[in-house]
């Protein structure tokens, strides 16, 4: 690894993974000096040309990776926490990601006596009494899932949750509980509506645009932006053509 | 008078700032913005003050931007700028002396020495104090947003991230425009439910939804949009009109897409002489937009007929009588179905009017004019409304968003999921040392961990999430998001190492400088 090479940046981004002590603190020259002394002390001087990899090796740092990174802000993919989140996405999707750190996974093993877990995503449905699920899906340790879950107005929460050797599930994370979204007028009607306004409300929501809206996509300024871009773009493809049409104009 | 018209419009630009480079495209969003939607606005008002024009509306200015009409380095390089601006303008009328352009070099010239004396005169060089003046004068209202435009829906797995964004939002607005906001224009009209408990908690009183965020509310809403609704703690919900939405927003029936409207595109940044323009574009020689465009949209193909400003204004006319008309004739179908005054919304973007439609903020002004003129439509801003019919149906306003679709699918899909395990995350961590350290006495604690809150912020911005499915500027959306979380991820450690590196930490305190009097403790 020539670590004299590389940008202060890059050493940082190293120095994250490996988790070195200090790190924020230290000078380039220093990220590199403490980079080569972690080196030394996990892959040994031989453990670089064969491909044995030592034991103290966590898993997802392979050695190899340390070629030149171009200079960029390298992201953790994952914080070794637990968590699940569910968002939803529109009435009739909902996105999920979720995490188990490595420490629960190493007290769930050891206390069920067991080498690899199965990890259980869920989403539920429903109020305190009455509550259902709505999925169940054999995931990893990390990762996101998107659910086509139809669910106007319903509240929504998922669940992340391993398997011992006997199938017995347990649960790790919750979600918050989620209100997901309508998609059409609501079938409530209040009392005093109806005083107020009796059968004209029907007139009320067609002069609200409602059938409109549902025949042709609702006008956005997103739509609006990336439309002006295709035409953007267009006009940069052509540049050169307009350059000759503007001399003969422009001058 | 038979009902109302409220004009909302959203002005905001990311905070983009980068003084560790002489000269960055992305800042150009704000100063052509400047140029081209904020100071002609502000000039029309004047006018129509002057004028004795009865006008009315709802402005939001994010914090973001008011950050920015605040930062001494941006309006340093803002001016000069415009001083650029017109010397190409003079350079201009000089080359096209004797052709069809020649009225419009000179149309380009005049308009930015307007622009430049009322900037230093009556505007004294402060954005802020010309929306300050009409404020003050009760013809406009004032809005905040959220603190850096944060997707309040998806940020809500945190609950204090949503309250910052309010309260940070609040307490920005209260200080640049000398009063606190009573209304929010929410980023991207996005709700969620319980979001309006946040809202009352600040003494925000009313917040705008899209036409199905009020017409799927529970129960029925019984005016439709055409009056507000409150929420279960009493703050109002104006529901966007669709049909006046269309007119302007629509890019085939659209008002902007006129033939005698001047084309975005054909801009001499890309049409002249490499050389001839090059102190004018980016230093590295790609070409931009200068602002100087001397087209007029003719139709769908690349032949372009040269401007016609005349025509063009005569054009804001017409479209604003129609405009006009369109709005009596919507006041009066409702007013016979209802009780009461009905009200017509139309939220717009303020960067359409200037900036995208050049003839716009024109537009805008003969609408006020004509419809001053009007005895059936008048404008009205929220508060005017509110005041006028205090009491409204209370219901539970829908989830939902302005964006495509109505939900919240453009800032949350495949391109751009993968940010809010990020920014959960870094919500999590913030409210967790922001209690641990919440009595420390160690500058440099303090120190990083304000600068942490001031990198968060900036990571939660929906601009990101948006440029990344629109496509527009992608690489540089990814980079700033990127940048946020790293910054803020770096920051983390030094606090929990307590190992410091004060260069580092300096320069993003200068750079990324939003909101100088910022506190962590706002996440306690």
């Amino acid at each position: 690894m020539n670590y004299g090479k590389m940008t202060k940046t890059e050493l940082y981004a190293i120095a994250q993974k490996l988790n070195i002590k200090n790190r924020s603190a230290m000078s380039k020259d220093e990220l590199a000096l403490a980079l080569k002394k972690y080196d030394k002390t996990v892959s040994g001087k031989k453990a670089e040309k064969t491909e044995t990899v030592t034991s103290h090796m966590p898993a997802e740092v392979p050695v190899q990776e340390h070629k030149p990174i171009k200079p960029d802000y390298p992201l953790p993919d994952r914080y070794n926490v637990d968590t699940v989140v569910l968002l939803p996405v529109n009435p009739k999707k909902e996105y999920v990601y979720w995490e188990v750190s490595d420490r629960t996974v190493y007290n769930f093993c050891h206390t069920h006596n067991m080498g690899d877990p199965s990890f259980i995503l869920k989403v539920f449905t429903g109020e305190e009494d009455n509550v259902s699920e709505l999925a169940s899906v054999k995931v990893g340790k990390y990762g996101n899932w998107y659910f086509d879950l139809y669910c106007p107005d319903a509240r929504l929460w998922a669940e992340i949750g391993m398997l011992d050797s006997k199938g017995n599930y347990y649960a790790v994370a919750v979600s918050k509980r989620i209100k997901m979204p309508a998609d059409r007028i609501s079938d409530l009607i209040d009392k005093e509506t109806w005083m107020t306004v009796g059968e004209n409300i029907e007139k009320i929501y067609t002069l609200s645009g409602i059938s409109d809206m549902q025949k042709e996509e609702l006008l956005s300024s997103a739509r609006m932006h990336s439309e002006l871009f295709k035409k953007l773009h267009n006009v940069e493809a052509s540049s050169v053509s307009s350059n000759i049409l503007s001399k003969k104009g422009g001058e | 008078m038979t009902g109302y018209w409220m004009l909302v419009l959203h002005s905001h630009l990311p905070f983009v700032k980068h003084p560790e480079y002489p000269y960055f495209l992305e800042e150009h969003w704000f100063y052509e913005a400047v140029s081209e939607t904020y100071l002609p606005m502000l000039m029309y008002m004047k006018q129509m003050e002057d004028e004795g024009i009865h006008f009315r509306f709802a402005v939001s200015v994010t914090p973001p931007l008011a950050e920015m009409m605040c930062d001494p380095m941006l309006m340093d390089r803002y001016e000069k700028h415009m001083d650029k601006l017109l010397e190409l303008a003079y350079k201009e009328i000089e080359r096209t002396k004797g052709t069809c352009f020649e009225h419009l070099a000179h149309m380009y010239k005049d308009k930015f020495l307007k622009l430049k004396e009322f900037y230093y005169g009556f505007l004294n060089r402060s954005l802020i104090g010309g929306y300050r003046h009409f404020l003050e004068k009760g013809y406009i209202d004032v809005i905040t947003c959220g603190f850096t435009h944060g997707f309040l829906p998806l940020l809500n797995n945190t609950y204090n991230a949503v309250r910052a964004q309010i309260e940070l939002a609040v307490k920005s607005h209260t200080e640049k425009f000398g009063r606190a906001p009573k209304g929010i224009w929410l980023p991207e009209c996005a709700y969620f439910e319980g979001l309006d408990k946040i809202l009352a908690e600040y003494g925000i009183r009313y917040f705008f939804v899209d036409t199905h965020g009020v017409l799927y509310s529970k129960p029925r809403p019984r005016f439709g949009v055409y009056a507000p609704v409150y929420t279960e703690s009493g703050v109002a919900a104006f529901g966007r009109d669709y049909y006046s939405s269309k007119q302007v927003w629509s890019s085939k029936e659209g008002y902007p897409g006129d033939a005698y409207y001047r084309d975005f595109y054909r801009d001499i940044g890309y049409d002249l002489d490499h050389e001839y323009i090059k102190p004018y574009i980016s230093p590295d020689g790609v070409r931009v937009f200068t602002g100087l465009k001397y087209h007029r949209i003719t139709g769908e193909s690349d032949y372009k007929e040269y401007y016609q400003p005349e025509i063009a204004s005569r054009k804001t006319e017409d479209h604003a009588r129609h405009f006009v008309k369109g709005r009596e004739q919507q006041v009066k179908d409702i007013a016979a179905l209802i009780d009461r005054k009905p009200m017509v919304v139309s939220p717009y973007d303020a960067e359409l009017f200037g900036h995208w439609w050049y003839e716009g903020p024109e537009f805008l002004y003969n609408v006020f004019k004509e419809m001053d003129r009007s005895d059936v439509v008048k404008a009205i801003t929220p508060l005017e409304y509110l005041n006028e019919y205090p009491t409204n149906q209370v219901v539970k306003v829908n989830p939902s968003s302005w964006g495509d679709k109505g939900y919240y699918d453009v800032w949350l899909n495949k391109g751009n999921d993968w940010i809010y395990r990020h920014l959960h995350f870094m919500a999590e961590s913030m409210v967790n040392m922001a209690k641990y350290h919440q009595n420390t006495k160690d500058d440099s604690v303090r120190r990083c961990l304000n600068q942490m809150t001031r990198e968060l912020f900036l990571a939660q911005s929906s601009d990101w999430a948006f440029l990344v499915t629109t496509g527009t500027a992608i690489e540089y959306a990814m980079q700033r998001t990127k940048e946020h979380i790293y910054n803020f991820l770096r920051l983390k450690d030094m606090v929990e190492y307590c190992s410091y590196d004060y260069e580092f930490l300096g320069r993003l305190e200068y750079k990324n400088s939003i909101f100088h009097d910022m506190d962590f403790r706002v996440y306690c």
